[in-house]
């Protein structure tokens, strides 16, 4: 057999779907194989706990109780389900949970967005005018990539909804030409992604769906307004169910995790390639050496179709600029973090998903146009040396990177899953370094970590032997009747009005069947009248049953509207309704606000007054971005013996929104203590102080035993924390000591 | 007519669907060892909060200036602790634990006789992590 009848073969063998999508099903299953051998087993790193958690409580909510798992009892005291942002439940993949069970469900649910992210190569290859051929054989150096192989290893299922970005990238392309199967794509690809959760996934695709875009347009390719305008508002439509949850949660505790991606460009050659010796540890974004050179290939392409070539390597240097994060100069990543949804993206390294998107884009098109090469009547010269090049390239790549799913699986710590039991539930004091080993034995862990604040009472606790009480139990007698996630119902007899308290989180989305709901120090509480009364709580929040209601309207206008009869002006009306019907839901919700969350001092000091307290030194420290340190407290209490630090700070009108606060407390030569923190006294960002006021930054300090008997310097600064990371400048240190951008408040010797 | 290789790839895929369902549901992980017994529950809980009030110590020392990393530092050496202990008694991180639950919720005093935590920081993420 021939070279050339060899290529014929392969092309018209992968022309037919059912062979192809054996062999994407085959590759997926060999690759994932490591996980599916061990799918009994639970993984025991810190994370993977949290996020299982999430999806078990969902789990034991649905199949336990059947009930809508709106609110997860079981970790920080109680937290909405659905507006966590890192939970994978609202999802497809849910089904697979709640037939196999959390653990086993986790192998699968990588076989399925492995599954679909190599369809989804293949389809957006075609899209960029790859052959059956060149699109099949390149899908696995996305499908297989790296982060697919190692985000399962750290629980990090999130990051499987970059499986999705293919599909979401063909759907714009589509819906771009004005195809309406191009805004189904878009809605249900979107919403899958949303529903998936994580942090990163959305704000990437929509970062990916702009370039696309834009380079449409300076392709000068014609760009359908009107059918893009229908996929963007049947994509929010679809994804209401969680993105008004996720909205609200985070307007009530903003994402906190920040930090700095200073990679440079020649960190992102090992993070694609892999560090020497290759096949020994696992690699993050590995896409192969020989993957990268076939798809350089793609820049040998026929000239008329040269330039797609060029297209594609043009986004791929924006890929790895952004990924380079703020180790280049200039930085594109620190620009994209002037916006405020990328503010907080503290990972430049992530955009390689998108690199490596492209990169097998690339060597689609060299495939595909090696095969053309052979086809000729009269072959060029180099047609046989490159064909053997590119399908040699590929077909070394696809081991290596099975073989990153090997090494990420062998990297875990195995165990039992933990044990169920349904019994009466209770708090427990918990630990979120080992987070699953309670919700399934009835029991929530207070201890608890979030990237975001999530509201929390301090007033809950671990050693209950009642989770609810009469805040006045003099006023009558209470008897818990039933408990579900869900829903909770009590009996009371009460001689006189009082609170029905529980040992949970309040929530405006809780309702009462009786009285009404209220927070009583943070904890869910209910506002009782004197009599006998059964008492049903729900919780039912305006933003879950609303957002749930837009998205199944915004089903039925994906449903109606992507037939073709209709006008685009019919097409844009009809996906507008369930946005308006959600925006109606909102306006006549009857819930009250959130408490008010002042923040306050850790003693409960008012956080924004008139001017620094008295006693206070004065600074007057001029920095860059319009931002005064005013005055300075620096003393070691005797009722504790903890050190108290209290920075004033006000602002003028053109502050920097981005910035945070670093303090470096130096203890002799000793190592330093740092208290960097993004928010003033953990509650107020700089920003928010008034013009015109003072926001005062209080500080209780531990001393550390190794720490006493020495001098303490105090260096305070300011820096772009959620922007490109560069310190301020100091302008006017006023006399105040300062060196490389941060002045000495003060020195205290702490005996 | 179908291709053959259409059949063919129709029946690869449901070999390999079928294949992966399987491994899925009937792959054993580590068996879970049983319960331990109640009358030890004292002494394991004992055993596992001998040396709390040192490891918070060691969480103020290590955190001087975050209420709620001190917290979340004492639980990294809690779990590693009942890691450590559920090797050397052929228990599990989740028995030991549940222990501790058990044990507060019964007002077991720590090893100092004091009573230990039973409450939680709020949490206030870092933002650095």
């Amino acid at each position: 057999m021939t070279l050339a009848s060899l290529s014929k073969r392969l092309e018209l063998l992968t022309r037919d779907p059912w062979p192809r999508a054996f062999f994407f099903f085959a590759l997926a299953a060999a690759a994932v194989s490591p996980y599916l051998l061990s799918a009994g087993a639970f993984n025991e790193f810190r994370d993977a706990q949290v996020l299982w958690l999430y999806e078990d409580a969902a789990r034991r909510s649905v199949m336990n109780f059947g009930q809508l798992p709106l609110w997860n009892p079981d970790f920080c005291g109680g937290m909405p389900a659905l507006g966590t942002p890192q939970a994978r439940f609202a999802s497809p993949t849910f089904l697979l949970t709640l037939l196999f069970g959390t653990t086993r469900a986790e192998p699968l649910t990588l076989f399925a967005m492995v599954t679909l992210a190599l369809f989804g190569a293949h389809r957006l290859a075609r899209e960029h005018g790859a052959r059956e051929f060149g699109a099949t054989l390149a899908a696995p150096l996305f499908g297989l990539m790296g982060l697919f192989a190692c985000a399962p290893f750290l629980g990090w299922f999130g990051f499987l909804g970059f499986a999705l970005l293919p599909w979401l990238l063909v759907g714009v392309r589509q819906a771009a030409r004005g195809e309406p199967r191009g805004a189904v794509l878009v809605a249900l690809s979107t919403a899958f992604i949303v529903g998936f959760g994580g942090t990163y996934v959305a704000p990437l695709s929509l970062v990916a769906c702009a370039l696309e875009l834009l380079l449409l347009l300076l392709r000068r390719r014609r760009v359908n307004l009107a059918g893009l305008t229908f996929a963007v508002l049947l994509a929010v439509g679809l994804s209401a169910f969680r993105l008004w949850p996720v909205w609200e949660e985070l307007q009530r505790g903003p994402r906190i995790i920040t930090g700095q991606s200073a990679l440079g460009w020649q960190v992102l050659g090992s993070l694609l390639f892999g560090t020497w010796p290759a096949f020994v540890g696992e690699c993050w974004y590995l896409v192969t050496i020989p993957a990268a050179v076939v798809a350089g290939l793609a820049l040998l392409r026929p000239r008329p179709r040269r330039r797609t070539a060029w297209w594609l390597g043009g986004a791929l240097f924006i890929w790895l600029w952004l990924a380079a994060g703020t180790g280049v100069s200039p930085s594109l990543f620190g620009l994209l973090r002037e916006l405020p949804v990328f503010s907080l993206l503290r990972n430049s390294e992530r955009f390689l998903v998108l690199a490596v998107l492209t990169i097998a884009m690339g060597a689609a098109l060299a495939l595909s146009d090696a095969a053309a090469r052979l086809r000729l009547r009269r072959p060029p010269r180099l047609a046989r040396p490159l064909w053997l090049l590119c399908v040699a390239g590929v077909a070394f790549a696809v081991p290596w990177l099975m073989n990153d799913f090997s090494l990420a699986a062998a990297k875990r710590t195995l165990t039992a899953p933990p044990r169920e039991e349904v019994r009466p539930f209770h708090q427990a004091r918990g630990n979120r370094w080992a987070a699953a080993a309670f919700g399934p034995m009835s029991r929530g862990s207070l201890a608890c970590w979030e990237a975001y604040g999530v509201p929390q009472s301090p007033k809950l606790r671990a050693d209950l032997d009642q989770e609810s009480w009469l805040l006045a139990p003099d006023a009558g007698t209470l008897a818990e009747l039933s408990w579900s996630p869900q829903r909770l119902v009590f009996h009371v007899e009460l001689a006189r009005p009082t609170r029905l308290v529980i040992n949970q989180n309040h929530h405006r989305g809780w309702k009462s069947s009786v009285g009404e709901v209220v927070s009583e120090e943070g904890l869910l509480a209910v506002e009782l009248p004197a009599g006998s009364h059964d008492v049903s709580l729900r919780f039912l929040p305006s933003s879950a049953l609303g957002g749930i209601s837009v998205s199944v309207l915004a089903l039925g206008a994906l449903i109606i509207f992507s037939r073709r009869r209709w006008s685009p002006f019919l097409r844009i009306g009809g996906a507008l309704v369930p946005l308006l019907v959600g925006l109606a839901i909102a306006a006549a919700s009857s819930e009250p606000p959130f408490p008010s969350t002042t923040p306050v001092g850790p003693e409960g000091e008012s956080l924004i007054v008139d001017a620094a307290p008295a006693g206070a030194k004065p600074l007057g420290v001029r920095f860059g971005a319009d931002v005064r340190l005013d005055a300075v407290v620096l003393e070691q209490r005797a009722v504790d013996g903890r050190v108290r630090l209290e920075l004033d700070w006000s602002h003028g009108s053109s502050v920097n929104p981005r910035l945070g606060v670093f303090v470096h407390i130096e203890p002799g030569t000793l190592k330093r203590i740092t208290a960097d923190h993004l928010q003033l006294s953990d509650g107020l960002y700089l920003e928010q102080v008034p013009l015109g006021r003072v926001g005062r930054d209080i500080m209780l300090i531990d001393v550390p035993s190794s720490k006493r008997g020495q001098t303490w310097n105090v260096w305070v600064g300011l820096w772009e924390m959620r922007g490109n990371g560069d310190r301020i400048e100091v302008t006017e240190p006023n006399g105040v000591t300062s060196a490389e951008n941060r002045v000495l408040v003060g020195t205290l010797t702490v005996p | 007519m179908r291709a053959p290789q259409t059949r063919l790839g129709e029946f690869g895929v449901a070999v390999i669907t079928l294949v992966v369902l399987c491994l899925a549901s009937l792959r054993s992980g580590p068996t879970q060892p049983p319960a331990p017994p109640e009358q030890t529950r004292r002494a394991l809980f004992d055993e596992l909060v001998r040396e709390e009030p040192a490891a918070r110590d060691r969480a103020r020392d290590d955190w001087a200036h975050h209420r709620w990393s001190q917290q979340d530092a004492f639980g990294a050496f809690e779990r590693d602790r009942a890691s450590t202990l559920a090797a050397q008694k052929g228990l599990t991180v989740q028995d030991f634990l549940l222990v501790v639950d058990h044990g507060l919720r019964l007002h077991w005093p720590g090893p100092d006789g004091k009573p230990l935590d039973v409450t939680t920081v709020p949490l206030k993420p870092r933002a650095m992590d």
